[in-house]
């Protein structure tokens, strides 16, 4: 038994040079013999795996299960898996012979204590991984926790950032390692595994490095899919306000002090750029992560391509898309109760299109149509592109590539201003005017938005509060709002949304 | 392999080909034809593994079917999630799939029944009920169950069909082709907006499988009047099988869309086509 222990320890000893192309090639085969068919009979789908960069790299995710370090590795191909380290305790995989040689054979790791030892660098190793241009995976959580929650990460991740500020970190969200061998259970149980790879980013190294540790943590947390429903009573979709209005800077105000009067009733999302969040503490960008991040380049391209205009001009239309998308996944009613619009994709794109393509020439007829348009109940029919594709493209984008259903909200805050106000305020703000900013057109786009209005109260069943801005202010209308807010979650059938 | 009635597998082919074409044409109209050359393909390798049913050993057949009930239900537990401490009735419910085929290899419907019955309503809630106390027992138990009754009870059925003389399995794959192509084009069983247009994909449904079982069936000596039967039969069953799949994918907060082209595409693919064995099975068996 000793001589085999001494020759396997020998072959896995990462230090001896001679025998490392054995080692890479034993290594590179157990990965093809056992690893990797057991993860393809598991069903592990990946999103996005072609962004793990070519060079070295620092792969951080979430740690539930002893089956994480495996699933990652498969991110890289075969013949670079020799160069890639799973980074292990070492109080726990040094503890036998047997685990040692596992993680050290099967896996390939390098291990560093978790305990700071007098003198030592328990990232030394790390390091000199990193130096020698090797790829690492690397679990900022320290130990597999309990399953299903992502612990706040350690600060060493930080401190490899900032030791080596060009390196690449690329964040990975696993799902399904936690529920096929969580901590404590012995026996695995076959279910599918999701891994959904992020950008690769750096990180300033003057941010220190408990800070950067928190940025790792939400851009990993930012890749989290919506989370499963389990058995029991589904949530509430949440109360969806969007506040509409012709001035963008009015209607920013009064959506944040809206925001902070709701975060303070129960947990608040505002959809905005930059999305965030409200709670007893105020207003402050998300520390949770948000379901949905897409690439919009190709949507932006397409809005340029077809001379998409006005609010939704090129760039401007994929940000809108984004937000609606965002708005969309907070359905499931799990992360937040109440989800406060700046602005409404569904509103301001109908408004727009009834200022613009109608030219004010309100149709009720017409304008449910463009609903359902919109909601992607009906298809634009191919008579009509030509109309669309001119007048109104952005319509014709989100129906015909299906990019969003952007969905109903349960209140629409209608801030009314005079358009000689509107005008007077833009250029008070020395704004560079745009081809819609006259008068006649606020006025017109004005009406829309209360046509509109008119129309989803009529026909969905939304609540619409408008308020004259030169009357309310701000405050007033968060406090009107708030109040409303607190009525309907007292009403005995109150679900959250009444288009439910 | 057996070359005997060589055009069965041929005219499946060819519903493969016939369905495949304008899948792949449609496609680029978005919306519900997305999801059909996902459909298509996912057929090409279903009809293969009725063909390998239907002519091929049961040593090799078998295990194949096996596995493939065994890839749907993972799936369906992943989608599906139960609570933490049921994660042994999981297992079971693997365990289950092996148990079952065992029976068809012993040609025994008897043992069949038994194992499945005496598995699903007497051992299995008995193992969930087991350990500490948690909310939601009967949700995981419901969940546990319908894996098992679709992916186990029905999917066996597939096994049991290569029992018959070659030729049935093909007809199945065929009936059940031509009951999905229109259902899929025109959009699944609904009510309300679009209802008219669903109801048209299901006529369209039931009069091309019933007119293919009449068809079909003389080749396979069942008569004319029965494989029209068999055909309607599968029809009905391929729509309540989507009928099921488009409600549990709503209890699982799956939209329609990530239900045909996410993760749950391999349910929404294969539960209509699993639903549908048992009653053509029986049928075929017992009446024709």
């Amino acid at each position: 038994m000793l001589p085999l222990c001494t020759t396997i320890g020998s072959i896995t000893s990462r230090n001896d040079v001679r025998r490392r192309p054995i080692r890479d090639l034993l290594l590179i085969l157990c990965h093809v013999v056992i690893v990797r068919p057991v993860l393809a009979m598991l069903g592990v789908r990946y999103r996005r795996r072609n962004l793990v960069p070519r060079g070295p790299c620092l792969v951080v995710a979430n740690h539930n299960s002893h089956l994480d370090a495996s699933v990652l590795l498969t991110l890289f191909p075969l013949a670079r898996v020799p160069r890639v380290h799973p980074v292990a305790a070492a109080d726990y995989f040094g503890k036998s012979w047997l685990l040692r040689t596992l993680s050290m054979f099967l896996m390939n790791a390098i291990t560093i204590e978790r305990k700071a030892t007098l003198g030592g660098d328990p990232l030394g190793s790390v390091k000199g991984a990193i130096h020698g241009g090797e790829s690492l995976i690397f679990f900022p959580e320290g130990s597999r926790g309990q399953a299903g929650v992502v612990a706040p990460f350690r600060q060493g991740v930080g401190r490899i950032v900032r030791e080596f500020p060009g390196l690449q970190v690329v964040p990975v969200f696993l799902s399904g390692p936690e529920r096929i061998w969580p901590r404590g259970q012995v026996v695995p149980v076959p279910l599918s595994i999701d891994a959904n790879v992020g950008k690769p980013r750096t990180y300033p190294h003057t941010m220190d490095s408990a800070e950067i540790a928190e940025r790792v943590r939400r851009d990993v947390l930012a890749l989290a899919p919506p989370p499963a429903p389990v058995p029991g009573p589904r949530p509430a979709p949440p109360f969806r306000v969007a506040v509409c209005g012709v001035d963008p800077e009015l209607r920013r105000e009064t959506f944040l002090k809206i925001l902070e009067r709701l975060g303070r009733i129960e947990h608040t999302v505002g959809i905005s750029d930059p999305l965030l969040e409200a709670d007893d503490r105020g207003v402050h960008e998300p520390v949770r992560g948000i379901a949905v991040a897409r690439s919009g380049a190709w949507v932006s391209a397409a809005a340029w391509m077809l001379r998409t205009g006005g609010l939704h001009k090129g760039s401007k239309f994929a940000e809108m898309v984004e937000r609606a998308r965002i708005d969309g996944a907070f359905d499931h009613g799990r992360s937040a109760r109440f989800l406060v619009g700046n602005g409404n994709a569904l509103v301001d794109v109908l408004a727009w299109a009834e200022a613009e393509f109608y030219n004010g020439a309100f149709d009720e007829r017409e304008m449910l149509q463009l609903v359902q348009y919109l909601t992607g109940k009906r298809r634009i029919p191919a008579r009509q592109w030509w109309r669309f594709l001119r007048r109104a493209p952005e319509v014709w984008l989100l129906n015909q590539l299906d990019l969003v259903r952007p969905p109903v909200p349960d209140v629409i805050v209608l801030l009314e201003t005079p358009p000689a106000d509107a005008m007077a305020m833009i250029r008070a703000r020395g704004e560079e005017l745009q081809r819609h900013h006259n008068e006649a057109f606020i006025g017109k786009l004005q009406e829309a938005y209360g046509q509109v209005a008119k129309l989803l109260q009529k026909r969905h069943r939304v609540e619409v509060l408008g308020f004259d801005t030169a009357v309310s202010d701000a405050d007033s209308i968060a406090a009107a709002l708030d109040e409303r807010c607190r009525e309907r979650l007292a009403q005995p059938d109150a679900t959250g949304s009444v288009n439910s | 392999m057996n070359a005997e009635n060589p055009w069965s597998a041929l005219v499946l082919g060819m519903a493969v080909l016939v369905t495949g074409l304008p899948s792949l044409a449609l496609a680029s109209r978005g919306g519900r034809f997305r999801a059909l050359p996902g459909w298509s393909g996912f057929w090409v390798f279903f009809a293969l593994l009725l063909l390998i049913l239907s002519r091929v050993t049961h040593w090799i057949s078998f295990p194949l079917l096996g596995l493939m009930l065994l890839g749907s239900l993972r799936e369906y537990f992943y989608l599906a999630p139960l609570r933490p401490k049921d994660r042994w009735s999981i297992l079971f419910a693997y365990l289950s799939v092996p148990i079952a085929l065992y029976a068809v290899v012993l040609d025994s419907f008897g043992a069949f029944l038994t194992a499945i019955l005496v598995f699903l309503f007497l051992i299995l809630p008995t193992g969930i009920s087991l350990g500490e106390r948690q909310k939601g027992l009967l949700d995981s138990m419901g969940r546990v169950l319908l894996g098992l009754l679709v992916f186990v009870f029905c999917g066996a059925h597939l096994a049991w069909m290569a029992h018959e003389p070659i030729g049935h399995v093909e007809l199945f794959g065929v009936l059940v082709i031509l009951s999905e192509f229109p259902q899929r084009v025109a959009g699944r069983f609904r009510l309300g907006e679009g209802a008219l247009r669903s109801w048209i994909g299901m006529l369209v449904s039931f009069v091309l499988a019933a007119g293919a079982g009449a068809w079909f069936a003389p080749a396979i000596d069942v008569a004319p009047r029965m494989g029209l039967i068999a055909g309607l039969l599968v029809s009905t069953s391929v729509t309540a099988g989507g009928i099921v799949t488009a409600a549990v994918a709503y209890d699982l907060s799956l939209s329609t869309q990530s239900a045909r082209l996410g993760r749950a595409a391999l349910l929404d693919r294969i539960t209509p086509t699993v639903y549908a064995a048992p009653l053509y099975y029986h049928w075929l068996n017992h009446f024709a």
